[in-house]
């Protein structure tokens, strides 16, 4: 039953190109930003850091650091966009439809979740190839196994995540109006919070600080170390031009200003997944009537 | 005949707004039982309470011998609810939104598709089975409803207001499907509506008001009782007829008399014959029985 129900969210947030494009435009718009000048500013700014280094490698840098945000927010915006089916749902009572049928409300809850997840599951592998084809073509900076695994599980990870976490705040919404609104507004400060289109370096250190109490930056901080484990090693060879430029493009992991482990931040995205997952579902259980 | 569905003292709060007053009623097997009231009047509720979509504060509700709130699933396989809005998919084609539905029944795909053919064509729906549901009329979307709500082949059906906002055409095109397939099918049909006309069709009227049932019976009965025919005169002469019937409504040289009977009129009829311009005749209808009543419980 789960299945069929799942099946049902994904053919008709599929059948909504709209949707869809909307759902991976953030990325979009990172990355044309990226390509048509904030990449040039960060690679011209790394080469005067860095002027022993040669063009290819700094490219390579950038292109891997931009990215791996660029994977991240799509984990992000998509499994968002996904819930637009529960929001219709609810704006247009379409639960009773369900109600009526030998589908129990459980079920129903995890049919939305796990749509949520499977969307953005898709969107994101296709972005996450498509970065390895840009990587592959123009910087020949493709990742190797272990890291390309890393990054997918990572992906994985976010995917449920933001899954779980915006089954509780789309609760909230009543409206296709609020439900775009939220879309918007996410996507434009959630490329912000995840450090995306400025480096956290750049920015003040209370402005850091609050960054990483969100899971945005830690998340994409997790992608960054995946995305530029090798082209950091081809840029840099003494370890304090490695220091400044883990620091400055936000490759080190924290929660607020403390130093954590990966192993923990998992924890804690574990445990935030848990708490999100289980209001989540008992807030959509209260709006199916 | 057995009872479907046995009503016991069901009553539903809305934190101080009680929707539904200690309602008992009863619904036979292969019978049509219309629900007769204004918007507001506790319709709705009542029919989402009987179809497990909410809990009754109290009250006990049997459906096909199950009980609601401990069957429910069993009780969702033996009905079908057409409700008053349509909550079909609109980017899907009416094909695939019955599919996914017949999907929840879990019935097979090959047997699914077999049944929606000739649902769709029992309702002659088939040249719209691959168009958006988004894009049909209102009539035509009524009707994939319909077929829907019968995909599992439900002993009874719930009709929710099923015609509001349809046209003329449309309304009694749904009609005629619904009472076909009643013959055929040899459905229960549990209506709601605010459409006086549409409860003439029905075995049993409840009219209810303000959560509680103020009258019922057949529609004969509730007309007999709380109807009266009327003869519309329109006289050359009226003042022998005033001298007769001080009572009768005027205005102008139209009068409106209430009649026990077609032989009282005839027999006015012909007692007035020459001071007749015109006249009319017409028996009494749900409207006027729902008026009445409506009017005497206020």
């Amino acid at each position: 039953m789960i299945y069929r129900l799942t099946r049902r969210n994904l053919t008709v947030f599929f059948r909504d190109p709209p949707a869809v494009f909307f759902s991976l435009l953030s990325s979009l718009i990172l990355f044309v930003l990226f390509i048509a000048f904030l990449g040039n500013l960060q690679t011209q700014a790394l080469h005067d850091q860095l002027p022993d280094a040669s063009n290819a490698s700094v490219n390579a840098f950038v292109h891997s650091w931009v990215l791996a945000s660029v994977v991240m927010i799509a984990t992000m915006t998509t499994s968002l966009s996904a819930l637009v089916v529960f929001v219709n749902d609810r704006v247009t009572d379409g639960f009773r439809d369900f109600l009526v049928t030998p589908a129990t409300r459980v079920q129903m809850i995890s049919g939305y979740l796990l749509a949520s997840f499977v969307v953005s599951m898709i969107l994101s592998s296709a972005v996450l190839v498509f970065s390895q084809v840009f990587l592959g073509i123009f910087d020949h900076a493709v990742l190797g196994p272990s890291k390309l695994f890393a990054a997918f599980f990572s992906m994985v990870g976010f995917c449920l995540l933001f899954a779980s976490i915006w089954s509780f705040f789309v609760t909230f919404v009543k409206s296709n109006a609020v439900f775009m609104s939220l879309g918007t507004i996410i996507g434009t400060a959630g490329g912000f919070l995840a450090g995306a289109y400025i480096t956290v370096g750049t920015l003040p250190t209370g402005v850091v600080t609050f960054m990483n109490l969100l899971p945005l930056n830690p998340a994409a901080t997790l992608m960054r170390q995946s995305f530029t484990a090798s082209t950091l090693d081809s840029l840099t060879s003494t370890e304090q031009a490695t220091t400044i430029v883990r620091e400055e493009y936000g490759l080190n992991l924290l929660v607020a200003n403390t130093s954590v482990s990966a192993w923990l931040l998992w924890f804690l995205f574990v445990l935030l997944f848990a708490i999100f997952l289980f209001i989540g579902s008992r807030r959509i259980g209260r709006r199916l009537g | 005949m057995a009872s479907i569905v046995s009503v016991s003292h069901l009553t539903k709060r809305y934190g101080d707004t009680v929707a539904v007053d200690n309602l008992s009623f009863e619904v036979e097997r292969g019978s049509t039982f219309a629900f007769l009231g204004t918007n507001g009047a506790g319709k709705t509720t009542t029919i989402s309470c009987v179809t497990t979509l909410k809990e009754a504060t109290s009250g006990e509700i049997r459906v096909n011998g199950h009980l609601v709130g401990r069957d429910d699933r069993s009780i969702r396989r033996s009905i079908g609810v057409v409700f008053q809005e349509s909550l079909l998919d609109p980017i899907l084609t009416v094909r695939e939104n019955l599919v996914v539905r017949a999907s929840l029944y879990e019935i097979p795909r090959d047997e699914a598709c077999r049944r929606i053919e000739h649902l769709a064509s029992v309702l002659e729906l088939d040249e719209f089975l691959g168009r958006r549901y988004g894009r049909l009329s209102g009539g035509q979307r009524r009707r994939a409803d319909i077929v829907r709500a019968l995909l599992h082949n439900p002993e009874l059906l719930f009709l929710d207001e099923p015609t509001t906002g349809l046209d003329p055409d449309s309304r009694e095109k749904v009609w005629a499907t619904v009472t076909a397939l009643q013959r055929q099918l040899g459905l229960t049909i549990f209506l709601t509506t605010h459409y006086m006309e549409e409860t003439e069709r029905a075995d049993l009227v409840h009219v209810i008001d303000h959560g509680r049932v103020v009258a019922a019976g057949t529609p004969s009965e509730l007309r007999s009782t709380f109807a009266r025919d009327e003869l519309r005169l329109v006289l050359a002469d009226t003042r022998r007829f005033d001298r007769s019937f001080p009572a009768a409504r005027r205005a102008g040289n139209e009068r409106n008399l209430p009649v026990a009977s077609t032989r009282k009129a005839l027999n006015v009829l012909a007692d007035f014959e020459v001071d007749i311009v015109d006249f009319e005749f017409h028996h009494g209808t749900m409207d006027d029985v729902f008026l009445n009543i409506t009017r005497g419980t206020q």
